[in-house]
């Protein structure tokens, strides 16, 4: 902690960056949030551990917008939704310093969180300073989304209708992803009403279909959405699904390689036929 | 309105060969069941996906996308497009329920007009061995 | 407020026989959207068209469902009836009740559900159709042809004597191409530069023609019927407009060092020179990186004996920018270095050449002024190997494809060596000969029975070069299945047809694409050989494919009469069913500019964003961009996300 602040403060004097994204602990209350520290600020306050649960890539469009250039602290998950930003050249690599930093896992409610389980990148893949540990990469896993498969059609939307009917359309899920970012979000269209407004079974199955759909090949499993959701709705579920999906049809992990094109907008000729068809055909 | 025991279907084809195709059944008479119902899309790389979850959504049974065989797409590109967003597409249908039989994703070409009605009847055959098993997705006002 | 006038025709009895067309009526009059409904016979006569446009008179409907026959069929019909009622021709919608309902549905009672179904479907659709009105893209009705070889000529000549400028861009410093390095062609051994020279001349003579060397195409913006070409010319440090053409500057420069080209590599020239003797025009170029002048500031011989004082050693590149309607790209093709085929002698063997190098040195006008010698020794060669498909039909080491000249010209070669050297003897090592044009089966036989070729099936396995300066080439006999070897005094390797070296760079300036080999790739393989998926560029010649003279002529010729009918008219019409842009949805992610297969998506500024935007003239309205678009920010006049919907939902 003591060598990122100390290499914070370099930046900071010779004028390469002129604020940090990090996490701050208020020294009032012991709470752990995302704070921006400017330059001539003390970074006693910083800190980096299991409580610095959010990602802070979702802060970063706004803050670029105002500041010149901004360092950035990355955990692995987050560095991986940087990659995405990145891709989608929603922010350009010279407006940011990434500092990278090994994580060991992050805690929600006194226990380690799911996400951290199958964490494969404990390092961020972008990191212009790496400080801390780089745990040895895992491939992740997709035990939750094996178990989903292996039980039939019938009790697969069993499980998935209980969920949605709870679903109470708050979107915390939409805003506190870096990845959704569009200027009409489809749900709030009217015209025509592909997502009916209303929070009832058939609109809200609509919603987590599109959302996963419109995430495919883009998230970063950061897991924040399924932080915030207060049904405890498990969203990552969805969402792991498909980049199980994307993984075995296209062999890409999204949130890997800075200037890949997207998965799903990649013209190839040689996909085979056979991804068209049901296990059944 | 529909014919309450036939199985609906929503089958969305590109202009260029599959609604041609769908169109050359009907010159040679080739007959199929009687609850397809067709869109025409300009280029199978037109689809969404919104569009085959909202199907499931509104109550049809089966939905059936067909373009131009790959390599040879009017628009050069956009059923290699499609196959991707389609093939995701399905898998997410069938990881939260839907069974894999309701959907059907093919290439049927301006040539193939008895294929095109091949394909109607034998996908309504599979439909109606899964009638008695829910309608997932769909609004609870219209499920069987 | 929509009013839709519903039209449900019988076809005679097509549609009649099945569905009954009265309950259709019946059932969907009181839609609250219809206005109107009624039933006819034949909808597509004049009489049909009539109730339309009553209809549209007397009943006061602003959108047209009719139900018939496939709109494949008759929708233009339709839209001209609409048209000539002064309502907008794309607020009509056609139900297919025939091809897709009467035709295929065996029960009427089914037949009719159906028919009724689809009607109501196309009226909810109808009423979310807006008017569209044509567009009228303007014509620049001046052609720009890239490349200056046969093909490129051929297409100048014709555009120009259809009474259209062409601008003529040649890279290098004359046009002619592949074809004036040839010596004799095949089948008729017409002397190349014989033929070939009166085409060029007329090409510089044309009024219409403006032929530009040295120069090089940069930067293409714009769409078909007004292209904004940027053109670069070199530096060539010789005034053309002073310059008499004499040779005295080649004669005198003391450097003989530059790689001659023209001879492919046989022998260097002077740092001043005219590439060829026949060139077109015939001004000489400096060399830069040779010149001692503008390296060191030495010499400059060739400014003081210039009689004409056309030397000019502060010359620049000079870029400008031109208009043109339409763009033919006839760029040729390269004849591979077969260095990669190390068991040949990886190139390192002066005796071992390429097909090319053989054509020059039998030239009269090449290094050895047409006298065949051997490029080590200078011995004339009296045995010589010539190796087919060297770099062709061959995966594992350079090109999948088969060149398709070479068997024709080696066969010439074989023929030529044989003037040359009466009492020599050639061998050919082949896998097949492919002579499928006019005459050339007979070519190949003549060289066989009358020139005594001896032709070996089988792939030369190596050469090598022995003590006494000869070639052992080992091959097969695979016909009577034996090993072979032949002592040579020269061996010619066939080498593949490639694309040129900057080949791909052009495309991605033109907005085409190339094939896996680096080929041009044209809009449709079989039936559209010269149009490209960019509206207004089209292809002639090797670039788009190894070929032979003729057929390159012939895509010269194809090529121009695309461009002359797209001059024919002073605007051309385009389909208003394209896409366009929401700025204010828009969030400049340019996603969609991945799919776009006609390079239509470009990035634009919308305040203090970056958003896309789609060039009208350049979409062709496939919609892939619409469905990638995650925020829906891309609407398809014609094929809306509303109107989708509508046909989608509408379950009665």
């Amino acid at each position: 902690m003591n060598e990122m602040r100390n290499k914070i403060e370099e930046l900071f004097k010779n004028g390469e960056i002129d604020a940090v994204l990090g996490y701050r602990e208020d020294p009032a209350t012991g709470e752990v949030k995302a704070a921006v520290f400017k330059k001539d600020e003390a970074l006693d306050d910083m800190v980096f551990d299991g409580r610095c649960v959010q990602n802070l890539v979702n802060y970063l469009p706004t803050l670029v917008a105002r500041y010149r250039k901004v360092g950035i602290v990355l955990k692995g998950c987050d560095g991986r939704s940087l990659v995405t930003q990145l891709v989608e050249h929603r922010i350009n690599k010279n407006q940011i310093v990434a500092l990278g930093v090994g994580c060991e896992g992050v805690k929600l409610d006194g226990k380690e969180a799911d996400k951290c389980d199958d964490c494969a990148t404990s390092m961020s893949p972008i990191a212009d300073y790496e400080f801390g540990e780089k745990k040895h990469k895992k491939e992740p896993a997709f035990s939750k989304v094996e178990e989903i498969e292996k039980m039939s059609p019938a009790e697969r939307w069993k499980f998935f209708a209980d969920y949605f009917a709870r679903c109470e359309r708050c979107y915390a899920c939409r805003q506190i992803c870096p990845s959704c970012y569009c200027e009409i979000c489809v749900a709030d269209q009217q015209e025509p009403k592909w997502i009916e407004p209303s929070a009832k079974l058939s609109a809200n199955t609509m919603w987590h279909l599109i959302r996963a759909y419109h995430l495919a090949g883009r998230c970063a499993d950061c897991g924040e959405c399924e932080r915030v959701c207060p049904q405890e709705i498990p969203m990552r579920l969805l969402n792991n699904a498909l980049e199980k999906a994307v993984h075995e049809l296209f062999d890409v992990r999204p949130g890997t390689v800075p200037d890949e094109i997207p998965p799903l907008v990649v013209l190839s000729k040689e996909d085979p036929d056979t991804i068209l068809e049901g296990k059944n055909e | 309105m529909q014919i309450e025991k036939e199985p609906k279907i929503l089958a969305i084809l590109c202009k260029w060969c599959s609604y041609a195709g769908a169109d050359l059944a009907g010159t040679s008479r080739f007959a199929y069941p009687a609850n397809v119902r067709i869109v025409q899309v300009p280029c199978s790389g037109r689809v969404d996906p919104i569009m085959i979850f909202k199907a499931f959504v509104e109550g049809y049974d089966g939905v059936m996308v067909s373009g131009c065989h790959p390599g040879d797409c009017h628009y050069t590109t956009g059923n290699y497009h499609a196959r991707r967003r389609i093939a995701v597409a399905r898998r997410l249908l069938e990881f939260v329920g839907v069974h894999p039989d309701r959907m059907h994703f093919t290439w049927i070409s301006a040539a193939e007009g008895k294929k095109f009605a091949e394909v109607c009847s034998r996908f309504t055959d599979k439909l109606k061995n899964l009638s008695g098993t829910e309608k997932t997705l769909a609004r609870k006002e219209l499920a069987t | 407020m929509a009013k839709v006038g519903v039209f449900v025709c019988h076809c005679g009895v097509n549609i009649a026989a099945k569905v009954d067309v009265k309950k259709v009526v019946d059932t969907l009059k009181d839609m609250p959207e219809v206005g109107f409904a009624q039933e006819y016979k034949f909808m597509c006569s004049s009489p049909g068209q009539e109730l339309i446009r009553k209809a549209i008179k007397d009943n006061n409907i602003n959108r047209v469902v009719v139900a018939a026959c496939s709109p494949r069929m008759h929708l233009p019909t339709f839209q001209k009836a609409l048209a000539s009622e002064g309502l907008n021709p794309y607020l009509v919608s056609m139900a297919n009740i025939r091809e897709q309902c009467s035709w295929v549905t065996d029960d009427p009672a089914e037949a009719t559900q159906k028919a009724i179904d689809l009607v109501a479907r196309q009226i909810k659709r109808v009423v979310h159709q807006d008017p569209l009105d044509e567009i009228y893209v303007p014509m620049t009705k001046t052609a720009l042809v890239i490349g200056g070889g046969i093909a490129g000529i051929q297409a100048a000549l014709d555009i120009a004597d259809g009474n259209r400028k062409v601008i003529l861009v040649e890279k290098s410093p004359s046009i002619g191409g592949r074809m004036a390095q040839l010596d004799e062609t095949f089948p008729t051994l017409d002397c190349s530069q014989c033929i070939l020279t009166p085409k060029m001349v007329e090409a510089a003579q044309h009024p219409n023609i403006e032929i530009r060397v040295n120069s090089e195409v940069k930067k293409v913006d714009g769409y078909v019927g007004n292209f904004e070409v940027t053109i670069e010319k070199k530096a060539t440090y010789v005034d053309a407009q002073k310059c008499i053409g004499c040779g005295i500057c080649q004669e005198k420069c003391p450097v003989k060092t530059v790689p001659d080209d023209f001879n492919a590599g046989l022998n260097t020239r002077a740092a001043i020179a005219i590439p060829f003797p026949q060139a077109v025009p015939a001004i000489p170029v400096i060399e830069a990186d040779y010149c001692k002048k503008l390296i060191e500031n030495k010499c400059g011989v060739c400014a003081k004996i210039c009689p004409a004082e056309a030397v000019v050693y502060d010359d620049t590149p000079k870029q400008e920018t031109v208009n043109v309607g339409a763009i033919v790209v006839a760029t040729g093709y390269r004849e591979m270095d077969p260095a990669v085929y190390t068991e040949y002698g990886g190139m390192k063997y002066p005796d071992v050449i390429t097909g090319m190098q053989f054509e020059r040195l039998i030239s009269s006008t090449g290094p050895t002024g047409g006298e065949l010698k051997r490029p080590s020794d200078g011995k004339i060669p009296k045995t010589v190997v010539f190796v087919q498909c060297v770099g062709s039909r061959d995966e594992s080491k350079a090109h999948a494809y088969c060149s398709g000249i070479c068997c024709m010209y080696t066969a010439k070669h074989t023929m030529l060596y044989k003037h040359h050297v009466p009492d020599g003897q050639a061998y050919v090592s082949y896998i097949d000969v492919r002579a499928p044009g006019k005459t050339y089966e007979e070519f190949v036989r003549r060289a066989i029975e009358e020139e005594d070729v001896r032709y070996l099936r089988g792939r030369v396995a190596k050469i090598r070069r022995l003590q006494n300066g000869q070639y052992r080439v080992y091959t097969e006999d695979t016909l009577v299945g034996r090993a072979v070897h032949i002592d040579a005094d020269m061996v010619v390797l066939a080498s593949a047809v490639e694309p040129q070296k900057d080949a791909v760079g052009l495309a991605q300036i033109l907005g085409i694409a190339c094939d896996a080999d680096g080929f041009y790739t044209e809009a449709h393989p079989k039936l559209k050989p010269i149009e490209t998926a960019s509206a207004g560029v089209f292809l002639a010649g090797a670039c788009q494919g190894p070929k032979d003279i003729p057929a390159s002529v012939q895509q010269g010729s194809a090529a121009a009469s695309k461009v002359l009918a797209l001059f024919a008219k002073d605007t051309m019409v385009k389909s208003p069913q394209i896409a366009a842009v929401d700025p204010t949805a828009c969030t400049g992610c340019l996603t969609c500019s991945y799919v776009c297969h006609y390079s239509a998506i470009e990035e634009k500024e919308f305040g203090k964003r970056r958003v896309a935007e789609i060039i009208p003239g350049k979409c062709q309205g496939c919609g892939a961009c619409v469905a990638t678009c995650k925020g829906k920010a891309i609407t398809l006049a014609g094929f809306s996300d509303d109107e989708i919907y509508e046909e989608i939902v509408s379950c009665r």
